[in-house]
C-alpha cells in the first residue's frame, strides 16, 4: 500500500513535469503567454472600469487583478483538467495506473503557473504601495483551498467528458457565466446585500473576497467564514473524487 | 502454488453506437433521436489459467477478443462479470508500443513509462543506458516520438517494458514491426524471461513465435476460448479453422474398409527428438508413424502417403513400393514411420494421407484421405511458393 502510494506520487511528478514542457514548448514566449492573457484582460477591464467609470474601491487595480489571476486559475485548469483523460488516452489505454494521478498532475502544473502569476501579483502590489501584514499568511490556506475546489471539479468534468463531449461547450458557457457572477472586476459592495448569501455559494467568490481581505484589507475573515470555505472546498473534492472513482473502470475503454 | 494469471468467467461487452454522425445536420435531427446501440460482446464466459513461470499462446484471428482480453488482464479494462486474478507485477506491452506521448521526447517518454511501470527515477538513470542502447535510439533520444518510425517504437516500448522488472509480461504483437535484428533480440529476451521463470502471455498471429515458447495456448474465437491445451493441439485447431470452416467430409471413403483385413488405425506426427508434434518449421525432420492392424498375416503390403494443400493441390504421394523399401509381412498390430527429412514445405497447412494397398497397388487395404493435417509454421529464408526448391545459378553472356 505505501509502495503504491510512493509509486503514485512519483507518476505524479513525472506527469507535472511533462506537462509543463507540452504546454509550453513550441512558443517562444512560453510561459509568458499565460501571463499575458490575464494581464491582458486586467488592461481592458481596468480602462473600462477604473478610467471611462469608476468603482469606489481602493486599489482598484490590484483588486481587480488577484480577482483575474485567479478565476483564470480556475477556469483553464478546470478547462484542460476536463481533457487529461482524452488527451492522454495512449498511457490510459495502454498501461494500468492510478488515473486519478492523471487529474491531479493536470491541475497541479496549472497551479504552478498560478504561482508564477502570483509573483506578478506581488510585484503589483508592492509597487502600488501596499505593503502585505502577516495576515497574508492565509493565502497559503485559500490557495489549497482553491486548488481542492479545482481538483475537485475538474475530477467531475474529466470523467464525465469522456461519455459527454458536449460539456466541454457547456463548460466554457457556465464558465463566463460564473466570470460575471462572481465579484471579479465588480465590489461585492454593489450586489444588493440579499443576494450575497447567493453569490457566496461559489466557493470562487468566497476565495477571492477572502484573498482580497488578507492582502489589501489587511483583515482576517472570521472562523466562521474560513470553516464554511474549508468544508465547501473539502466537499466539492470528495464529490468530485467519489464521482470519479465510481466511473473509473469505464474510463478506459470510452476514450 | 498460485498461477499468475486466473480468468474465471469474464465477460466484456462494448456498447457500439449504430450510426455514426459527422455532419452539422445529422447531429442536429440526431438530438429528438434515441441514441441506439450494438452490443458487441467481446468476450464470453472466458475462463483462463496461467501458471506461473509459464509462457502462454493466445491465438485468434483479428477481432476475435485476444486483445480485450489481454486489456482485461492488464486492469485497464474491468470486466462486466467474472473475475480476473493476478498474482505479480505486471508490465503491458500492447499494440506496438506502451503509450508514448508523440508531442514529448524519446528521453521525456522514457522516464514517464518507466516510471508508469513501477520504476523509481534512481532505477531509471541506472537502466537508461541499457534501455537506450536496446532501443537503438542514441541518436535520437531528444527527437519528438512523433517523428520515430514504427519500428522505432516497438524497439523504445519492448526496451523499456523489458527493464520494467515485472513478473508478468503481457505482450500484443510485438514482432509485428521491427526488422529481422531487432525480432531477433526479442527472442532472445524471450528466451532469457524462459530462464528466470517470468510469466509471459504472448498475443500473436505469428504461429510460429507461439510455437516456439509457449507450451500451452489457448484458441480465442468470438470471445469464447474455442480449445485451450498444449500449443500444437490448438495451432493444428486454428488452422483449421481458417482454412475451412467446418467438418470435412472425406470419411464416406472409410467404411468400404470395413471388413478390411488390414486396416490404418491413425497417423501421429512426430520430430526427430520423438517428440509429438502439430507443427513443423521447413527443414526439420518430420516422422508420420501410420498405425495398423492387420487380422491376417498379409504379405507385402504397399503402404502409402500423399500430400495436399487446403486447396486441394496434391503435392506429392510417395509409397513403400515406389521408395523400394521392403515392408515384409505384416500381421497384428504395429506402426510404420514415414521419415520426411529435411522436409521441403514452406509455411502453410498441409493435410496429410494415409493409405494401404496390395502389391499390385491395385486393390486397397484402407485409405485415410485427407484425415490429418500438419502445419509448416516458419521457411528457413524469404521464400515463396509451396516448396523449398534448391537450386544453383549460372550466369551466361558476361559483360
Amino acid at each position: 500500500m505505501q509502495k503504491q502510494k510512493r509509486q503514485t506520487i512519483r507518476i505524479i511528478g513525472e506527469l507535472v513535469k511533462a506537462e509543463f514542457k507540452l504546454r509550453y514548448q513550441n512558443s517562444y514566449l512560453g510561459y509568458i503567454w499565460t501571463l499575458v492573457k490575464p494581464l491582458m484582460l486586467f488592461g481592458v477591464i481596468y480602462l473600462v472600469f477604473s478610467v471611462f467609470m469608476r468603482y469606489p474601491v481602493d486599489d482598484y487595480p490590484i483588486y481587480l487583478l488577484l480577482g483575474i489571476i485567479i478565476w483564470n486559475f480556475f477556469s483553464e485548469a478546470s478547462l484542460i483538467g476536463m481533457n487529461t483523460f482524452l488527451s492522454k488516452r495512449q498511457l490510459v489505454t495502454k498501461i494500468n495506473f492510478p488515473l486519478s494521478a492523471l487529474v491531479i498532475a493536470s491541475t497541479l502544473s496549472s497551479l504552478v503557473t498560478l504561482l508564477l502569476n502570483m509573483v506578478v501579483f506581488f510585484v503589483f502590489l508592492l509597487v502600488s504601495g501596499v505593503v502585505p501584514g502577516p495576515e497574508a499568511f492565509f493565502f497559503i490556506l485559500y490557495l489549497l483551498e482553491l486548488y481542492l475546489v479545482v481538483t475537485g471539479i475538474s475530477f467531475i468534468l474529466a470523467t464525465l467528458f469522456v461519455r459527454f463531449r458536449d460539456l466541454q461547450h457547456i463548460w466554457e458557457i457556465l464558465l463566463q457565466i460564473g466570470f460575471w457572477l462572481t465579484p471579479i472586476i465588480y465590489p461585492i459592495t454593489i450586489v444588493p446585500v440579499e443576494y450575497h448569501r447567493l453569490i457566496f455559494l461559489n466557493p470562487l467568490a468566497r476565495i477571492i473576497e477572502y484573498s482580497r481581505d488578507i492582502f489589501i484589507r489587511h483583515h482576517i475573515p472570521s472562523l466562521g467564514l474560513n470553516l464554511v470555505l474549508a468544508v465547501m472546498s473539502v466537499v466539492i473534492f470528495a464529490a468530485g473524487y467519489a464521482i470519479f472513482r465510481s466511473r473509473r473502470k469505464t474510463i478506459a475503454e470510452r476514450l | 502454488m498460485k498461477n499468475a494469471i486466473e480468468i474465471s468467467a469474464v465477460s466484456k461487452t462494448f456498447l457500439l453506437p449504430h450510426e455514426k454522425r459527422d455532419t452539422l445536420k445529422e447531429n442536429f435531427l440526431a438530438v429528438f433521436k434515441k441514441k441506439t446501440y450494438e452490443k458487441f460482446k467481446a468476450l464470453d464466459g472466458v475462463n483462463l489459467k496461467i501458471g506461473k513461470g509459464e509462457f502462454f499462446g493466445i491465438i485468434g484471428k483479428n477481432g476475435s477478443g485476444k486483445s480485450t482480453l489481454l486489456k482485461v488482464a492488464a486492469g485497464i479494462y474491468a470486466p462486466d462479470e467474472g473475475k480476473v486474478e493476478v498474482n505479480g507485477a505486471v508490465a503491458p506491452f500492447l499494440e506496438l508500443g506502451i503509450g508514448f506521448q508523440d508531442e514529448l521526447t524519446a528521453r521525456e517518454n522514457i522516464f514517464i513509462n518507466a516510471t508508469l511501470l513501477g520504476l523509481t527515477r534512481a532505477e531509471i538513470k541506472e537502466k537508461f543506458a541499457r534501455i537506450v542502447s536496446f532501443a537503438e535510439v542514441e541518436k535520437f533520444l531528444d527527437l519528438k516520438v512523433k517523428n520515430y518510425s514504427s519500428g522505432m517504437r516497438a524497439r523504445l516500448a519492448f526496451a523499456i517494458a523489458k527493464e520494467a522488472d515485472a513478473d508478468i509480461y503481457l505482450c500484443d504483437e510485438i514482432l509485428a514491426v521491427g526488422d529481422e535484428a531487432f525480432q531477433e533480440k526479442c527472442l532472445e529476451v524471450f528466451r532469457q524471461w524462459q530462464r528466470e521463470g517470468k510469466t509471459v502471455v504472448l498475443v500473436s498471429h505469428n504461429a510460429g513465435l507461439v510455437a516456439d515458447f509457449c507450451a500451452n495456448s489457448a484458441l480465442i474465437e468470438n470471445g469464447k476460448v474455442v480449445i485451450q491445451g498444449p500449443t500444437a493441439v490448438v495451432l493444428a485447431e486454428y488452422h483449421r479453422r481458417i482454412t475451412d470452416g467446418g467438418e470435412r467430409a472425406h470419411s464416406s471413403l472409410k467404411d468400404d474398409f470395413r471388413d478390411s483385413p488390414l486396416r490404418l488405425k491413425e497417423v501421429r506426427f512426430f520430430s526427430e527428438k520423438g517428440e509429438e508434434k502439430g507443427s513443423f518449421n521447413t527443414g526439420d525432420t518430420i516422422i508420420a508413424r501410420i498405425f495398423f492392424k492387420s487380422d491376417k498375416r498379409i504379405e507385402e503390403p504397399v503402404f502409402g502417403i500423399a500430400i495436399h494443400k487446403a486447396d486441394g493441390t496434391h503435392l506429392a504421394g510417395p509409397n513403400t513400393k515406389t521408395s523400394l523399401f521392403k515392408v515384409g509381412a505384416v500381421e497384428g498390430e504395429g506402426h510404420i514411420d514415414c521419415v520426411m527429412g529435411d522436409n521441403a514445405l514452406l509455411a502453410g497447412a498441409y493435410d496429410f494421407t494415409a493409405s494401404c494397398f496390395d502389391y499390385s497397388c491395385r486393390y486397397p487395404y484402407d485409405y485415410l484421405d485427407r484425415k490429418y493435417r500438419f502445419t509448416i509454421l516458419r521457411n528457413r529464408d524469404n521464400q515463396y511458393g509451396l516448396v523449398e526448391m534448391p537450386v544453383t545459378w549460372r550466369i551466361g553472356n558476361k559483360i
